[in-house]
């Protein structure tokens, strides 16, 4: 009971990851605000079920509450509208968590409206916004800071930056242990068969690489022990950076000969709730002191 | 009294986790035996993450066969093999080009699930029937059920769109639908040239003019 209250003690004292959280919202506000412009042609198509694309859902089920999409569909571009002014005022910090849960229950419904085309990015945001609504990411990069009930707000925003670790932790144990219990992964061939996907066919290297079988091999075994270990590794310092440095390897290639750009950059930059603001900080002087000491030199010579 | 909220706060929280990680697990006799709270919770937390586990073994194609109802000629015109080629071209902008590939897969996709559904379906009712019926007659209902799906509605819509773009005028014309399987070969046949092509699905004739979208 001692320990037990001294996690929570621990947990309140303060917001651990303030600096990363700043900054991944404001990435995420571009990240959805990028997709978006993408889509922009597509809307047609996608949300508003006036092209050749048959909606899928008539009836919404979004967050508990079930609803007609028909006024969504039919005000597709006021919807769009509102939905961007709430993702700008989230990137600069304006009404912070309550504007965090409209971009949230926003999202959740445009995903909801073509779940088509959705991947397992697009379900990675859709829990990372959740946790978002929980958290004050707003100590950086915003417009003003919270000043009251800060024992709270940590409290909240550790949790909150906790469950971003666990989820990314599951999402890859859940994932090697599908990939051990399917023939093609357990026998190392089944980067073979991804790369001869035509689908995801990203490079002109993919038909050539596949043929490779100390290529197929490796990047088989490699890619499942990676997702098999991270959840254990990515927890103790001394193993915190080699493994994340691999994992991004990892979703590099993925986003390289996959075509899977948005989907893996956003597991890149979840990875980087795994260092708290001390070693953001102790990084930014390191890197600093090292230009002082360049210019140094250079000034001697 | 704040630390007491703080200790509930952390038992939801503790709570949650193993929720999601009951749900998401692959299927056991524990979490499938909850069938009615699986669903509540797919429903709102919905997640699947076996990243190609197992990676699909084939690649697919989709023929629309106009048939002129005139000359009794038949066009062909395989859909997906151009979307994927433009998609690889646009890289790394191909977000327009993605999302047709990712509706016309998804498209497919159903298409196959509710075949095996309905196949599992018939072949059990059959089964317990006094009267069989033959397997042509199974075939064919499976085909009448896919019909009346959004998927294939789709697929008819964007039918149209290709024969606008070609100049068939679909008043004159008939069309069919047919998916097909390119088996991937074993990884010791990579080097084989011969790739086994099979149909997986063949409509009925559809006259364009009277398909409603």
């Amino acid at each position: 009971m001692k320990k037990f209250n001294e996690v929570i003690k621990n947990l309140s004292q303060e917001n651990n990851s303030s600096f990363y959280l700043g900054f991944f919202r404001v990435f995420i506000c571009f990240w959805l605000l990028k997709k978006l412009i993408f889509q922009w042609k597509l809307i047609p198509l996608i949300y508003s079920g006036t092209d050749y694309l048959i909606p899928a859902n008539k009836i919404i089920k979004a967050s508990f509450i079930s609803f007609n999409s028909g006024p969504i569909r039919d005000n597709i571009y006021l919807f769009l509208g509102i939905y961007v002014l709430f993702i700008i005022f989230l990137m600069v910090g304006i009404g912070k968590n309550l504007v965090a849960l409209v971009v949230f229950l926003l999202y959740d419904i445009l995903q909801k409206l073509c779940p088509q085309i959705l991947n397992g990015g697009d379900n990675l945001m859709r829990f990372v916004l959740l946790y978002l609504v929980f958290a004050d990411s707003f100590n950086f990069f915003s417009f003003g800071k919270y000043k009251r009930f800060l024992e709270i707000r940590n409290y909240f925003s550790n949790l909150s930056v906790l469950s971003l670790k666990i989820h990314l932790c599951i999402i890859y144990f859940i994932s090697a242990i599908h990939k051990i219990h399917s023939d093609v992964w357990f026998n190392g061939v089944a980067t073979y068969y991804t790369m001869n996907i035509e689908r995801f066919n990203g490079t002109p290297y993919n038909l050539s690489l596949s043929k490779n079988s100390i290529f197929v091999t490796l990047s088989t075994y490699s890619t499942w022990f990676l997702e098999l270990s991270y959840p254990f590794l990515v927890w103790f310092k001394a193993s915190r950076k080699y493994i994340i440095t691999l994992m991004i390897i990892l979703h590099l290639s993925i986003a390289i000969f996959m075509m899977l750009y948005d989907f893996q950059i956003l597991f890149i930059v979840v990875q980087g709730f795994f260092f708290v603001n001390e070693e953001f900080v102790a990084n930014a002087k390191i890197r600093y002191s090292k230009i002082i000491n360049l210019r140094l030199r250079l000034n001697k010579n | 009294m704040k630390l007491l909220i703080f200790k509930l706060v952390f038992i939801v929280f503790i709570g949650y986790w193993l929720i999601t990680l009951f749900f998401i697990m692959p299927k056991n006799p524990l979490n499938i035996t909850s069938q009615n709270t699986k669903d509540l919770f797919e429903s709102n937390l919905f997640q699947r993450w076996s990243f190609f586990a197992p990676p699909p073994t084939f690649n697919e194609r989709v023929y629309f066969a106009y048939k002129s109802t005139e000359y009794k000629k038949i066009d062909f015109y395989e859909i997906l093999v151009p979307v994927l080629e433009k998609k690889s071209k646009a890289i790394p902008f191909n977000t327009y080009e993605q999302i047709q590939d990712y509706i016309l897969a998804s498209t497919l996709s159903n298409i196959e699930t509710n075949m095996r559904t309905y196949q599992d379906v018939l072949n059990y009712t059959n089964n317990q029937a006094v009267v069989k019926v033959s397997d042509s007659l199974i075939s064919n209902k499976i085909v009448e059920e896919i019909e009346k799906t959004n998927d294939f509605k789709t697929l008819i819509n964007y039918a149209k769109l290709i024969a606008e773009k070609n100049n068939i005028d679909i008043n004159k014309y008939s069309l069919q639908i047919q998916i097909h399987k390119i088996s991937i070969p074993q990884f010791i046949d990579r080097y084989s040239k011969t790739r086994k092509e099979e149909v997986i699905f063949s409509s009925n004739f559809h006259n364009l003019k009277y398909e409603k979208i």
